[in-house]
């Protein structure tokens, strides 16, 4: 019936409690450690060799999830890296089919990468985003080619789990990661 | 086997989140998909417990049995002893003859089964005490329930229980292919068992 199908968008649940005020302030500061540590790797080795970016906008969006909800199955370390690493090389792969039609190529791209990233177990959000800016991010992502899953997608997602590693395993309560 | 439904009796969705509260760390679960899971569990918990377990896994073996000649006099004083209210009665190879209980005594000394300790001291206060001299020297057999259910090793949680409820009967022995008493299963044994205690 209709109204089943309408009624259905009433929701059904509360919202889970949000996090302790310490708890916010650790994801805080695990979050800028990361976006810091990266973003120096980034200008003093990769720029400066005329390089490969380090950075990318997705990686703002993993470290919401690494730092900011580290329990989450979708915060694990296969999830960040097998996530960024699949859609990448999708992303890469529908521009080299569909080239500069941006809305074929980031349509094809970001539900590719969802299938993709659900059938291997690495569901990240931010694997949609590296999908869409690999597929149609513009000239200064395409020009890496292939390059782009290196970096910034496995090297900024490796990095970032590193330092995850140290930062969300600190306070005696928490723990990181939940799996591997 | 029917599932059980988690009514809002049981939790609520305010329990769930004080909980929830309780866990370090944002949980990326709502409240009431935990419910649902809870729900899952809580049956294949409850199956594997009603399924699984079998006597054999919650009986208290060996059992305390008495022979069919035993007398009554001696049916009481074991009873008395071991602080249990019935025991299997048992030949001389162990194979179940039938099962005696408190109630099989009452009736032996002209007392109704459902008397109680205080009708005793009553009628010993009245001065007209049970008519214990013509009961003394009976054989257990005489006055036992036979032939007495019993139930294989095999038997699972759930058939245990609707047996208990189905002949209102307080303690069932285990017997083993050749007819022998290898256990006896209580009520306290089915709530151990359910309690995990």
């Amino acid at each position: 019936m209709t109204s089943d199908f309408f009624q259905k968008m009433k929701g059904v649940s509360k919202a889970p409690p949000a996090p302790r005020g310490s708890e916010i302030l650790l994801a805080f500061a695990g979050s800028c450690t990361a976006m810091v540590i990266i973003g120096l790797f980034h200008n003093f080795f990769f720029r400066s060799t005329g390089g490969l970016p380090l950075i990318m906008a997705p990686l703002g969006a993993s470290a919401v999830l690494v730092f900011g909800a580290m329990r989450s199955p979708l915060a694990q370390p296969r999830n960040v890296i097998g996530g960024h690493v699949i859609s990448a090389l999708i992303g890469v792969t529908v521009y080299q089919i569909v080239g500069d039609s941006q809305l074929l190529a980031f349509s094809l791209a970001v539900p590719s990468a969802i299938a993709a990233m659900h059938r291997t177990g690495t569901l990240h959000p931010p694997g949609g985003a590296t999908a869409f800016v690999t597929a149609a991010g513009g000239a200064s992502v395409h020009q890496w080619g292939y390059w782009y899953v290196l970096s910034p997608c496995l090297l900024g997602g490796g990095i970032m789990i590193l330092i995850a590693l140290v930062v969300n395993n600190l306070p005696k309560e928490q723990r990181y990661p939940q799996f591997w | 086997m029917d599932s059980i439904k988690i009514e809002e009796t049981v939790f609520s969705e305010d329990d769930v989140i004080k909980a929830m509260r309780d866990l370090p760390g944002y949980i990326d679960l709502t409240p009431h998909d935990f419910k649902l899971l809870y729900e899952k569990v809580y049956n294949l918990a409850r199956r594997r417990l009603l399924e699984e377990k079998k006597a054999r896994d919650i009986m208290t073996s060996p059992a305390v049995t008495i022979t069919g000649s035993a007398t009554v006099q001696e049916l009481a004083a074991l009873l008395d002893k071991t602080g249990i209210s019935g025991l299997p009665v048992a030949d001389t190879d162990g194979k179940l003859l039938g099962v005696v209980s408190e109630k099989d005594v009452l009736r032996a000394i002209g007392e109704e089964p459902t008397a109680g300790l205080m009708r005793l001291a009553s009628r010993s206060f009245e001065e007209r005490p049970p008519d214990c001299a013509c009961a003394r020297h009976r054989p257990v057999e005489e006055i036992m329930t036979a032939p007495a259910f019993s139930v294989s090793e095999e038997a699972t949680m759930a058939e245990i229980v609707r047996l208990f409820q189905a002949k209102a009967i307080n303690r069932v022995p285990v017997v083993g292919m050749d007819g022998a008493v290898v256990g006896i299963i209580t009520r306290s044994n089915v709530i151990s068992a359910v309690c995990g205690i």
